[in-house]
């Protein structure tokens, strides 16, 4: 079954909007990444995600506003057979890993694996080396971050969702890799349909909604 | 203004305003004391019939709780036939060579596992800071793995964990940690096999909501459909943390009193409740994120913060929902699966 939601009243403010999923293994700070990106805020600790979280937020990139809905997952490793459900249709994922554990990057590299073999083939991937203010305690060296994402052409960056540094610019940096074309309505497309199964065929997902 | 703690310890939802608070307060202070009354009867005789059924359906007062809670599920039995196995677990996981072996799935120790999740359980509550609470979730926790390491730990059981211990603690402060143990137990015997390694039982339990909401709620579910969005994306906290930040605490452990007493079956009206109450704004959604974000604030929702009404409305609207019908689904889902 496929359909698209009904709109009502006069066309709102035009923002684009895209699914986005954060992933990683558990404390890494992906809710905190996504806490300092929506709110500005840290909590030393951040209470432990269960099944996922979902918030959204807008960032203007060359004068297009652009709508994250973002998907917050939970991180222990017996989660993940829910994770599909989330990055299902996600146009941008953001693989978080903790540069104070080794073990975190790993974990980083196996879902980079998992979203190129099940995600939407043109997701845009970044992966964030956080807890960048804990540097002097590092495990993985930026280069190896750095060099792993370039070679699977990723985007990274190191950040602190504590001190702030890096976040907003990871959504920025994907936000100007994201489309920017208008959703045209009655186009039974790529990007902008409401489907259920085959959103990983053709591309389209449930993340954004067209409106006109 | 901002007003004080709730009487457990948690924040206020932000929309109350000083004369809610009261209210409500006052209010509660009030059902709390006949409810204590109709406890007192009783003269500590909690044998099972219908006339106790219902008085736990109305919910038990905070000084009844715990004795009421262990006599209703297996938790009481359970520890006085194991008198001292709860100290010979703890004892056991402040031993190197036992937690050495203790894994997570990620192949982690779980102890270390555990120990990340204290202080981000329910960091807002100042109880949650304390070290003997603290040290109290990680001693239950830890024995739960060695006792029961199929299950081992599920993030998740840190917050039924710190709500066990909050809804048993004495008026003094006192901890019991030896009854939470063994009441945590008796939880997950109750439940169908959600915490452990695969999540299977979870996950066809979602698919039997999503079922009974069609059923029961037609309206709202085609709302949820029309979106393309599986519904277990947002219950999947309510059935591994049993309405645990979902609810208002006090209508936490309600929901919880009739849990231990009537099993499984509860969490379904609830959660089926939940979409009923929330028709209306259900259905004017327009989009996945508002969905998702109507999900998101139930939290804050003013609905459930009188956990009597509540209760008694839950058990009014779901009068239809058989627990065979549940089973029946159960199996009917399970074997779709396997396909």
């Amino acid at each position: 079954m496929s359909g698209r939601p009904r709109q009502n009243g006069p066309a709102q403010a035009k923002a684009l909007q895209f699914k986005l999923v954060l992933l990683g293994e558990s404390a890494v700070g992906k809710s905190s990444l996504v806490l300092r990106f929506v709110k500005g805020q840290f909590h030393e600790y951040q209470e432990t995600t269960i099944g996922a979280a979902f918030l959204t937020q807008t960032v203007t990139v060359d004068g297009v506003t652009v709508k994250f809905e973002i998907w917050d997952t939970a991180g222990q490793e017996r989660y993940h057979s829910l994770a599909p459900m989330y990055y299902r249709g996600a146009q941008a994922a953001i693989i978080v890993y903790d540069i104070t554990n080794r073990d975190t990057f790993e974990r980083a590299k196996s879902w980079v694996k998992e979203l190129d073999r099940q995600a939407r083939k043109d997701i845009v991937i970044a992966l964030a080396g956080n807890k960048f203010d804990l540097s002097n305690k590092r495990m993985v060296e930026v280069e190896e971050g750095s060099a792993y994402a370039q070679e699977h052409n990723l985007i990274f960056m190191e950040t602190s969702a504590k001190t702030g540094d890096n976040v907003s610019n990871v959504f920025v940096e994907i936000a100007k890799m994201l489309p920017k074309v208008e959703p045209k309505p009655n186009n039974n497309g790529q990007t902008v349909r409401i489907d259920d199964n085959q959103e990983a065929q053709n591309g389209g997902g449930p993340g954004c909604c067209s409106k006109n | 203004m901002k007003l004080e703690k709730e009487e457990y310890g948690f924040d206020w939802p932000p929309s109350f305003d000083k004369d809610t608070h009261w209210r409500y307060t006052h209010k509660r202070k009030l059902t709390d004391l006949e409810r204590v009354a109709e406890w007192d009867a009783l003269n500590g005789n909690y044998e099972r019939s219908e006339a106790l059924k219902k008085l736990v359906r109305k919910g038990v007062p905070r000084k009844y709780r715990v004795d009421v809670w262990l006599s209703i599920s297996s938790a009481g039995q359970n520890m006085l036939e194991n008198k001292g196995l709860y100290n010979n677990l703890t004892a056991r996981c402040a031993q190197k060579e036992t937690t050495d072996n203790m894994k997570d799935t990620s192949g982690e120790c779980v102890i270390d596992v555990i120990r990340r999740d204290l202080l981000r359980t329910f960091p807002e509550n100042p109880s949650f800071k304390e070290p003997v609470m603290l040290n109290n979730m990680q001693d239950i926790l830890s024995a739960f793995c060695l006792h029961r390491p199929e299950i081992g730990y599920c993030q998740g059981l840190n917050f039924i964990v710190g709500t066990l211990l909050l809804a048993t603690q004495s008026k003094d402060g006192e901890l019991l940690p030896e009854e939470c143990f063994w009441l945590l137990v008796a939880l997950v015997d109750i439940l169908p096999d959600y915490h452990s390694n695969k999540m299977t039982c979870l996950n066809n339990d979602c698919l039997v909501l999503n079922d009974l909401i069609r059923k029961t709620v037609p309206q709202t579910h085609s709302v949820v459909s029309l979106f393309g969005l599986p519904l277990q994306m947002f219950v999947t906290k309510w059935f591994v943390c049993l309405f645990v930040d979902v609810l208002p605490f006090h209508t936490v452990l309600h929901v919880w009193d009739t849990l231990f007493y009537e099993g499984n079956k509860i969490l379904f009206r609830v959660a089926v409740y939940e979409f009923v109450l929330h028709k209306k704004e259900l259905k004017k959604l327009q989009d996945p994120s508002g969905l998702a974000m109507f999900f998101r604030n139930l939290f804050w929702d003013n609905k459930a913060w009188d956990d009597f009404e509540y209760m008694q409305k839950v058990f009014k609207k779901t009068r239809k929902l058989k627990r065979k019908y549940i089973e029946h689904k159960r199996i009917t889902k399970a074997s779709e699966t396997e396909v």
